[in-house]
C-alpha cells in the first residue's frame, strides 16, 4: 500500500490557525445550563443534625433554589439561614406576613441581624407534621450586587400549624458559594429530613 | 457533584371540552411535583377547585390558609377535610395556580403541599392566597385528581405536571 508524508507545515498551510484546543468553538458543559439543574440534596442521617451546609457551589447559574422537606427535634424552633458562613455583623434583614389558621394575618421585619429568619413554623415530627420551604435566592453569583431571598414556608398539622412568606437581604455584593441553613433554637433536624438546592438558567 | 437538568414536564392537559374532571398517574422518578393549572368553570360565579389523591376521598386532608381580597389579611384552617380546596375559580376568568407536591413518594410521612393561587373575581371576589396542606397518608402519591364543587373545568382550561429530580 502506498504512504504519503504530510507535514505540519502542509496541514496548516492555507487554513484558519488557532492557539485554543477549542479552536473557535463552544466549550462543552457536561452540566446543562438549560433551565433548571440540581446541585446537590443532603439528607440528613441517623442521630440528626443541627446545621445543613451547602459550600461549593457554583457560579454558573443565575438563581438558586431550595426545596426543604424536614423535622426538628422541637416544634416551634427558628430556622435561619447565612450566606458564606457570614454570622458577624449586622449585615441581614427580612420581612414577612405570615398565618396560623384564625384570625388576621400578621407581618413583621427584623433588621440589623446576623442570620436570615426562613421560618417560625416548624411541626416537629418529620412523620406527621412535616415542615417544608421553597427558597429563591436571586442573582447569588453578582458581584455588584447585594443579595436577596424570598421563601414560603411553613407546617401543618391537623388542628395547629402556620405558614408565612418571608423576604430578607444581605448586604453585600459578594458572591455566594455556600449556604447554610440552621437551627436558631438548638433543635436539630430530624433523620430523614431533606433539603435540594437547584440552579437556574439566567 | 450536580446532576443536570431535572425540571421536567410531564403531561398537560388542555380541555377540548368541558370536563368534571382531570386526573394525572404514571409520575414516578421524581421527588417533587408541580402542578400548574389555568382553569376556569362552566358556571357563574366563583367556585371551588378540589385535588384528591390516590382517589382517597376521606376525611384525611388539612389546610392552613393565608389570603386577601385587597383589604387586610385572613388566615383559616380546615383540619378535616375530604379533600383539598387548591383554588377558589370563577367562570369569566381562567384562574392561575401553582401547587408544589413535596416529596410525594416517600413512604415515611404525610405528605405536605404548599399552594400559591388567585382568583380572578371582581372586586372582593379576588382573592390571592397561599396555603400548605397535608395529606394525612404515608402512601406514595400515584394519582392526582382534580375536581370542583359545581360545573365543570371549562375548554381550554390547562393543567400541567412537571417533575423535579433532585441529586
Amino acid at each position: 500500500m502506498a504512504t504519503s508524508r504530510i507535514s505540519t507545515s502542509s496541514i496548516l498551510q492555507g487554513f484558519p490557525k488557532s492557539r485554543s484546543l477549542l479552536a473557535g468553538n463552544t466549550a462543552y458543559s457536561p452540566v446543562s445550563l438549560l433551565g433548571y439543574n440540581s446541585i446537590q440534596t443532603i439528607t440528613v442521617g441517623s442521630g440528626g443534625t443541627a446545621t445543613v451546609d451547602f459550600t461549593s457551589i457554583p457560579s454558573i447559574y443565575k438563581h438558586l433554589q431550595i426545596r426543604a422537606m424536614f423535622g426538628t427535634s422541637s416544634a416551634g424552633s427558628s430556622t435561619g439561614l447565612k450566606f458564606n458562613n457570614n454570622s458577624t455583623g449586622t449585615k441581614y434583614a427580612y420581612h414577612y406576613i405570615a398565618g396560623t389558621g384564625s384570625g388576621s394575618g400578621f407581618t413583621g421585619e427584623s433588621i440589623n441581624r446576623n442570620f436570615l429568619n426562613i421560618t417560625d413554623f416548624t411541626g416537629g415530627s418529620l412523620t406527621a407534621s412535616p415542615t417544608v420551604a421553597i427558597i429563591d435566592v436571586l442573582d447569588y453569583a453578582s458581584a455588584t450586587k447585594n443579595k436577596t431571598l424570598q421563601n414560603l414556608s411553613g407546617y401543618d398539622a391537623s388542628g395547629s400549624g402556620g405558614l408565612g412568606i418571608f423576604s430578607g437581604h444581605w448586604r453585600d455584593t459578594t458572591a455566594i458559594n455556600q449556604i447554610t441553613i440552621y437551627s436558631i433554637s438548638s433543635a436539630t433536624f430530624l433523620e430523614n429530613s431533606s433539603f435540594a438546592l437547584y440552579g437556574i438558567e439566567g | 457533584m450536580a446532576a443536570g437538568q431535572t425540571y421536567t414536564p410531564i403531561a398537560t392537559s388542555t380541555l377540548g371540552s368541558n370536563t368534571a374532571t382531570v386526573s394525572f398517574s404514571s409520575f414516578s422518578g421524581y421527588t417533587d411535583l408541580i402542578l400548574v393549572s389555568v382553569a376556569r368553570h362552566t358556571g357563574s360565579g366563583m367556585v371551588g377547585a378540589y385535588i384528591n389523591f390516590n382517589s382517597d376521598t376521606g376525611a384525611n386532608y388539612s389546610q392552613t390558609r393565608l389570603y386577601t381580597n385587597g383589604s387586610g389579611s385572613t388566615s383559616d384552617r380546615n383540619a378535616s377535610a375530604s379533600t383539598i380546596e387548591y383554588n377558589y375559580i370563577g367562570g369569566s376568568n381562567f384562574t392561575p395556580t401553582y401547587v408544589n407536591i413535596m416529596n410525594y413518594s416517600n413512604s415515611i410521612s404525610y405528605k405536605p403541599i404548599l399552594i400559591k393561587w388567585n382568583s380572578l373575581g371582581n372586586g372582593s371576589a379576588s382573592y390571592f392566597l397561599e396555603e400548605i396542606c397535608q395529606w394525612k397518608n404515608s402512601s406514595p402519591i400515584t394519582t392526582i385528581t382534580l375536581t370542583t364543587s359545581s360545573n365543570s373545568y371549562t375548554t381550554g382550561s390547562t393543567f400541567t405536571l412537571y417533575g423535579i429530580k433532585a441529586a
